[in-house]
């Protein structure tokens, strides 16, 4: 196991989503490509009723949903890490919008103070009070990649000695505007998301919270605390082409790939597994196979959409949890719905649960405001492979 | 060294080139009105810096509240015409990114972008990402645009929530960085005899930024924008000689440092 005093290591994770809280459970979804979607009537949701969506079941603390959520994950991760203080960086597209929706599509309008938790960041602040975190604060709100461009933006604090440690969560919710918007859009599969198959038709949604705590190998090893998987690259490029949908050829996906590639030093031959974006709209995974084929070829694809539901700004995240359970116990997870459809041709599908030696994973994700991104982890010896 | 090479700052509603030639008239109609005066800002910035930007250039944005006039304008679509029948150009147009998807699709650059929320810290958030992108060589140029505006609901909200003594407004501004040119940029507390700071409506935020400018010449923005938004420490000229940025939200405050001319 390397001691670099450059490298990043993950040494917490968190996560709770439709299948329950903690890492143990959503590992074991994961594995059997097990779908968390269903659909539930609810006047504050009409569209879930005809929709499925990945849905949060568990007792949560008593918060507004996003930060509740943010907070299960994100104290997981911190005691999986042993660590009380670190910086925090959130990921998020709904914010506390849940709860200024109810108020505003109310009769009468609810109360002003529902509002006061709107904004994106109300997040991170009460994170971080309840969690103690003296830490510099950032939340990022890229869509779909917020919760990527938030573990990146940790990384280029560590390196340039901002802070040692962070905890990076990913955390979003469902809501009436959400479910309604991507309906408006026409990307919304009544079937279930069904990724990378030729039959797709739309995207599920879901809501959790995925987090990591990531920290400069030497302040790591100054504590005793051990990696879980070591985040090596990433990459993030605009498409500059259209709000909502993906550049078609996939050139700007393929540049943060490569970016995240090169910065890590590692070839795309030494990639084990992708765990790619994978919304099941037919223009994400067009673009998105695209990209991969050109980079990495033959290399095996999977997306959990259909296991956690899209999380938006919490994808990145889980992606990048589940690229650390890659690692760490060599296994590459089927893409679940695979199996419903036929694969699409252009990219190597998983279709079955692989228990093979994974040094490399590579997270990819797409999102509106035509934002990529590209995330590298490499292993750190032991059952998953040598590094 | 990473310096600030160009800044400007237009008022909501005082957008001036109405449409720049860099967004066609179709990019244009589609923008909602902070990103029209986003995109007035960056025109500005670009005119006055004599800048052509490279297609590597990173992007932030930083915004406290986004085109919340948008997110209302989809939740009144959907409590008058239900939820099959919300209007998809609103709701593209609510996701905070919306601003630097525009700005990025009409100026062609596909460097690293963020768009950064961070109640009143988002400015300097994003310049500090900005910061960061240059000093790790993943950008030669970056863009940073500071812009917020209050709906009805959110105005209504800040006169109960606090006494804000400025009145609210809207606004955009745009910088410029660019290694080895313009004036340096730091990030952190470094000697200036100014201050710069985006003005704190809560009281223990206000007390903040007092504290850290003890010994210095303070100017709040508001107080020479003649109004106040979440984001409008990047809309306060720079005075020649060095000067220290400040935001202060929730009693957390960020610095960002510029040297002298």
């Amino acid at each position: 196991m390397s001691n670099s005093a450059g490298e990043l290591w993950i040494t917490g994770m968190g996560s709770v989503c439709a299948h329950g809280a903690g890492i143990p459970v959503l590992h074991h979804a994961l594995a059997e490509g097990r779908s968390g979607l269903s659909t539930f009537t609810a006047e504050s949701l009409p569209l879930a009723a005809r929709l499925p969506v990945g849905r949060v079941t568990v007792p949560l603390p008593p918060y507004a949903r996003t930060t509740a959520l943010a907070l299960v994950a994100a104290r997981e991760a911190l005691a999986g890490a042993r660590l009380r203080d670190a910086a925090l960086l959130v990921g998020t597209t709904t914010g506390g919008m849940l709860a200024s929706e109810a108020a505003y599509l109310a009769h009468p309008p609810g109360p002003q103070a529902a509002y006061a938790a709107q904004p994106a960041h109300s997040i991170t602040e009460l994170l971080a009070r309840r969690l103690g975190l003296g830490g510099p604060l950032s939340t990022h709100a890229e869509a779909c990649a917020a919760g990527a461009c938030a573990l990146a933006e940790a990384a280029e604090w560590l390196r340039h000695g901002l802070c040692g440690a962070a905890l990076v969560v990913g955390s979003d919710v469902l809501t009436r505007l959400t479910m309604a918007g991507f309906n408006a859009l026409q990307v919304a599969d009544p079937a279930g998301c069904r990724p990378f198959t030729v039959e797709r038709s739309g995207m599920s949604l879901g809501e959790g919270a995925a987090a990591v705590l990531v920290e400069r190998a030497d302040h790591a090893h100054a504590r005793g605390a051990r990696p879980l998987a070591r985040l090596l690259g990433w990459g993030i490029a605009a498409d500059a082409h259209h709000q909502t949908a993906p550049e078609p050829d996939g050139r700007y996906l393929e540049r943060a790939l490569r970016t995240a590639l090169t910065h890590a030093q590692v070839p795309a031959a030494a990639v084990d597994w992708i765990h790619a974006h994978g919304t099941g709209t037919r223009d994400n995974d067009r673009t998105e196979a695209a990209a991969l084929a050109r980079v990495c070829g033959t290399v095996p694809v999977s997306s959990s959409k259909r296991v956690t539901g899209h999380t938006l700004g919490a994808a990145a995240l889980f992606g990048t949890v589940a690229a650390c359970l890659a690692l760490r116990h060599g296994q590459r997870f089927p893409s679940a719905g695979a199996c419903a459809g036929t694969r699409m041709s252009e990219i190597a599908v998983v279709s079955a649960l692989q228990t093979v030696p994974v040094r490399h994973v590579a997270v990819t994700c797409l999102a509106f405001g035509g934002v990529d991104a590209a995330l590298l982890l490499g292993g750190v010896g032991g059952v998953g492979g040598a590094t | 060294m990473i310096g600030v090479t160009a800044t400007h700052h237009v008022v909501l509603g005082d957008e001036s080139p109405p449409r720049p030639t860099w967004l066609s008239a179709g990019q244009a109609r589609r923008l909602d009105p902070l990103a029209r005066c986003a995109a007035s800002a960056v025109a500005g910035a670009l005119t006055h810096g004599g800048i052509v930007l490279p297609a590597d250039t990173a992007l932030a944005v930083g915004t406290a509240y986004g085109s919340v006039v948008s997110t209302q304008r989809l939740l009144d679509g959907i409590a008058t015409d239900g939820d099959e029948l919300a209007s998809p150009a609103a709701f593209s147009a609510s996701v905070l990114s919306h601003i630097a998807g525009a700005l990025g699709e009409g100026l062609g650059v596909h460097g690293p972008v963020a768009t950064i929320s961070q109640g009143r810290t988002s400015a300097l958030a994003a310049l500090r990402w900005a910061w960061l992108q240059l000093a790790a060589d993943r950008a030669s140029t970056a863009l940073v645009l500071a812009a917020d505006h209050h709906s009805p609901v959110i105005v209504q909200l800040i006169s109960e929530l606090i006494a804000c003594p400025w009145p609210l407004i809207g606004g955009a501004s745009a910088w410029i960085l660019q290694k080895n040119a313009g004036r340096e940029m730091r990030l952190g507390m470094h000697p200036a005899e100014y201050v710069i700071d985006g003005g704190a409506p809560d009281p223990r935020d206000e007390q903040c930024l007092v504290r850290a400018s003890v010994g210095r010449t303070r100017s709040s923005a508001p107080a020479v924008l003649h109004g106040w938004y979440p984001t409008a420490v990047l809309a306060h000229p720079l005075p020649a000689a060095a000067v220290q940025l400040l935001e202060c939200d929730r009693q957390r405050t960020i610095a960002v440092w510029c040297g002298p001319q």
